[in-house]
């Protein structure tokens, strides 16, 4: 175990690394990090002072090498937008993205499970069409349209939540049911099909035969075979929750967290804090894929014992 | 009718399974009864309706199969009451079937899978369970059970983990086990020791056994009776001594045919040309009339029906083999000729 | 279901392909007194605007319409990009095996790790969001998706006994790829083709919705969103139509895909709505 642990360990800082460099190369190479950061007015002596300024003054490995030094420290650099440590402010934007994202991948993941493990106890019957239905249009509906949508509809037409921003509970609930959403349907979708496979598995039908209860049969063997294709699943929708849906979802709801701060940097062209964003979020990353692995080890007895599926 | 003594009784059972491209007749009309301590052997090919027979006998035809006929008597009780069959499986009548690894839960622990059943019928704690557990793991022969019960099943070898399943099925103390092509999936060595362990435990705990195979070498040691089944009928049944010697219905002597036997130098395995019968068009005429050496026009327009021979046996057949009607046979078959 | 996909599907190509005759009026025509008009249906709606006009006095039919046009070539632009690039890398990995594929492998495993959505925004944003670079980013989310897959068709096609007997007789690795392999690829790589443009076509949604996607004056579903996002309280009809296409659209693909996935895998067809049974499994015998 610990020297699996290491090994994962040390695969997640390369990966984190890589991103780095990746956008490292991107701002330094491909695209014009002065230009994209200067008011269209600026003069030649304008440009001169901010590339010194930012070190690009300097050979492109220098850089590189005092970028990930620097990164090493948690040092990213100050944001052209607010004047002081990217990683000061984005520390400060985290705690309401992982909020929101904590509370939409709860609320997606047993969401999910339970309609799921449901509709696949018993394929084609009412229950199971509805649920599939409804699968289907959760992975298909645009985030940021249902989002709107619910705002047009909760908020304005109904008056039950705030339209946007933060303060109490209320705030919170129309931003988490939708960066639910997808996660509940690909979550029900993925536990319905390996529910049937697992229903349908000879070792069930055995069971049955043996006189275990139906109810056993769901819940100690259907369920945990079906739960170790869902955690899987489920890591991917926590990654894709905060990488993706939280950027979204925190963008339509004026929600305060990293999303949101992200687009606000991009449209003040603060590509020093884009960056931190980035950073931080590629360490969430990683980590949430090596609990995930951890976890998938744990409860899959084949996997410790080095056999694959 | 139902007499007390036997233990399970199936009478006239029909079981259809409806497909997209037709019903098909898996049983038909099949009745046979196994006694307390008895052991019942039943052989066919695979599509026979061998299976399908002992998932009714355990009350488990399910959607889309369904018994359109007969009954499945459990000491004079219908396994067709879902209440009943859920009560007596497991508890009364216990099953071990072909592939032990399909047979388990790869994810959960022997013990786990072994104790489930017995928490649920015998009321016993976890503990109790999983000593009761132990003991049968000693008894189908598993050496060093009490640490076993805490690994998985596919950290035992093919031949442990059919004793492993056995052991399962033995948890409630049953009256009955069936056992379905238990050694199929096994190299030929463990399939003669599993073999013996079954018939073992037979004699020692009492059991009655419906013991299901497409081999007749399998059953011929560990069964009083035999059933011969094709194409979802009986076609012959009698003694394994009956039927080995003087097999009278052609399907049965074609099978031992085609039954690898140890015992001889050249291993003959003679395959029975032909197919089965599609078994969503049956045919007017006997089952195995297109495949049939013997087979007459008769065959082909007239099902033979089953009729006594003497007191253990019974066959299908116009133009049985080995008796005293097979001159005629052989005379109307020239005739028509 | 999947005729409700493919309908959806010969819908939308239809409607880019003849934007221009299907479209009743001119998209970037503005016209000042006509704006923020409702769809028919609301008060002050008529058929002169089906489903209204926009700030700007446009037809939001007519730029629906001509929408689609981007909504749809982006994710065929970057779903071939991306099936290119990806089979090629699979092939190369799956047939070559060893040292080559693990280290393929390794780097396919690890771009699965970054954080898709935000890289894709932080390139967008320092490179400058165009059609070409929008599709291209796009395709750079997924061709790891394509590479292992064909990786795995490849390792377990090769794992057949024709493709062993024709490697065996020294047929030349070109020909046994043609013959013998690619035509177990073309199916489920296929239903992946279909499956992924459903993600590109949200992908593509998503950043045009964020501004970093599609910009004026060419215009996209996602793009309409955003700019009737300003107007969300008093014009809903700006929002409400074009993420209803998105909607649509991606059910569409997906009840397609999934209906391929039953389709080449008769495994699957169990899970599929049993109406009628099949054969069950395991009655014989």
């Amino acid at each position: 175990m610990g020297r699996y642990l290491l090994k994962r360990l040390s695969q997640a800082v390369l990966v984190v690394i890589s991103v780095m460099v990746v956008v490292f190369v991107v701002t330094r190479l491909i695209g014009d990090p002065v230009a994209v950061m200067l008011p269209l007015e600026a003069t030649e002596e304008n440009r001169a002072l901010l590339e010194a300024q930012l070190g690009l003054d300097r050979p492109i490995l220098v850089q590189l090498g005092h970028y990930v030094v620097d990164a090493v420290q948690l040092d990213l650099g100050d944001s052209l937008w607010q004047r002081r440590p990217a990683m000061d402010i984005v520390l400060e934007r985290l705690s309401p993205t992982i909020v929101l994202v904590v509370a939409g991948f709860a609320l997606g993941v047993l969401l999910g499970a339970l309609i799921g493990v449901v509709s696949g106890m018993r394929p084609g019957g009412w229950v199971d069409r509805v649920a599939v239905t409804l699968g289907l249009l959760g992975v298909s509906l645009p985030q940021f349209w249902i989002g709107l949508v619910f705002i047009v509809f909760f908020s304005v037409g109904l008056g039950w939540f705030p339209t946007s921003g933060s303060g109490g509970i209320e705030f919170l609930v129309l931003p988490a049911i939708v960066l639910a959403l997808p996660i509940v349907g690909r979550i029900a979708l993925v536990t319905r099909s390996s529910m049937i496979d697992e229903l349908n598995a000879q070792h069930v039908k055995d069971a049955v035969a043996r006189g275990v209860s139906r109810a056993r049969i769901v819940m100690a063997h259907a369920f945990k075979g079906a739960g170790i294709a869902t955690i899987t699943i489920a890591g991917w929708e926590l990654i894709g929750a905060l990488a993706g849906g939280a950027v979204v979802v925190e963008t339509v709801y004026a929600w305060p967290g990293i999303g949101f701060t992200v687009i606000q940097a991009i449209e003040r062209h603060d590509i020093i804090l884009v960056q931190a964003v980035v950073f931080v979020v590629a360490i969430m990353v990683v980590t949430i894929n090596i609990i995930v692995d951890v976890t998938y080890t744990v409860l899959d007895p084949r996997v410790k014992f080095g056999r694959t599926r | 009718m139902s007499s007390p003594d036997h233990l399970l009784e199936i009478r006239n059972l029909e079981v259809v399974f409806p497909t997209r491209a037709g019903t098909v007749r898996a049983v038909r009309d099949v009745s046979f009864a196994v006694d307390a301590g008895e052991s019942l052997g039943i052989v066919g090919e695979s599509g026979s309706g061998k299976s399908t027979i002992a998932r009714a006998a355990l009350g488990l035809i399910e959607l889309p199969g369904r018994i359109v006929g007969g009954e499945v008597l459990w000491k004079g009780r219908s396994l067709r009451d879902k209440r009943v069959a859920r009560r007596v499986r497991g508890r009364e009548i216990s099953m071990v079937s072909q592939d032990p690894m399909a047979s388990m839960n790869p994810i959960l622990t022997i013990g786990t899978q072994m104790t489930e059943v017995m928490t649920r019928h015998l009321d016993l704690g976890r503990k109790e369970a999983l000593t009761r557990a132990a003991d049968l793991l000693e008894k189908v022969g598993i050496p060093d059970p009490g640490r076993r019960l805490g690994r998985y099943p596919f950290e035992f070898s093919g031949g442990m983990q059919q004793r492993v399943v056995i052991a399962m099925a033995l948890s409630c103390d049953p009256m009955m086990l069936i056992a379905d092509e238990p050694t199929t999936a096994l190299d030929v060595t463990t399939q003669a020791q599993i073999l013996e362990l079954v018939s073992s435990l037979q004699s020692d705990l009492g059991l009655a056994l419906l013991l299901i195979t497409h081999d007749l070498g399998v059953v011929a040691g560990a069964c009083d009776l035999l059933k011969v089944l094709y194409a979802g009928e009986i076609v012959e049944s009698g003694t394994a001594d009956e039927l080995f010697h003087l097999p009278h219905h052609p399907y049965t002597a074609a099978l031992l045919g085609s039954t690898p036997r140890l015992d001889q130098k050249a291993e003959r395995l003679v395959a029975i040309e032909g197919h089965p019968p599609d078994l969503r068009h049956i045919d007017a005429g006997c089952s195995f009339s297109p495949r049939c050496p013997c087979a007459t026009n008769h065959c082909r327009s007239v099902s033979p029906v089953l009729e006594s021979s003497s007191e253990s046996r019974t066959f299908a057949c116009f133009h049985p083999l080995n008796s005293r009607s097979s001159l005629s046979a052989t005379d109307e078959r020239s005739g028509h000729g | 279901m999947a005729l409700f996909g493919i309908f959806v599907l010969v819908l939308l190509v239809v409607t880019a392909l003849f934007a221009p005759i299907i479209a009743p009026l001119d998209p970037n025509k503005q016209d000042l007194g006509a704006r923020l008009i409702p769809p028919f249906y609301a008060e002050g709606g008529s058929f002169a605007h089906v489903l209204g006009t926009d700030q700007l006095g446009r037809d939001v039919f007519s730029r629906l319409i001509h929408g689609t046009r981007i909504s749809l070539t982006i994710p065929l632009v970057a779903v071939t990009l991306a099936g290119i690039v990806g089979i090629a890398v699979g092939l190369l990995a799956g047939y070559r095996g060893g040292r080559t594929d693990s280290v393929i492998m390794r780097i396919v495993d690890t771009l699965f790790s970054f954080p898709g959505l935000l890289l894709a925004l932080t390139i967008l944003a320092v490179v400058g969001p165009s059609f070409w670079t929008l599709a291209i980013v796009l395709s750079l989310r997924i061709w790891m998706v394509f590479a292992r897959m064909t990786r795995g068709l490849v390792l377990s096609a090769r794992e057949a006994e024709y493709v062993e007997a024709a490697e065996l007789i020294g047929a030349s690795p070109v020909r046994i790829m043609i013959r013998h392999i690619a035509p177990n690829l073309t199916a489920p790589l296929l239903t992946l083709a279909v499956l992924e443009s459903a993600h590109v076509i949200l992908s593509e949604a998503a950043l045009s919705f964020l501004g970093l996607g599609i910009q004026p004056p060419q215009t996209s579903w996602g793009l309409e969103v955003a700019i009737g996002r300003q107007y969300v309280f008093s014009a809903p009809w700006l929002i409400i139509f074009p993420g209803l296409a998105i909607a649509v659209a991606v059910l569409g693909i997906n009840l397609l895909a999934s209906w391929l996935r039953v389709a080449a895998d008769p495994k699957e067809s169990a899970k599929r709505f049993a109406g009628a049974a099949d054969a069950p499994a395991g009655w014989s015998g």
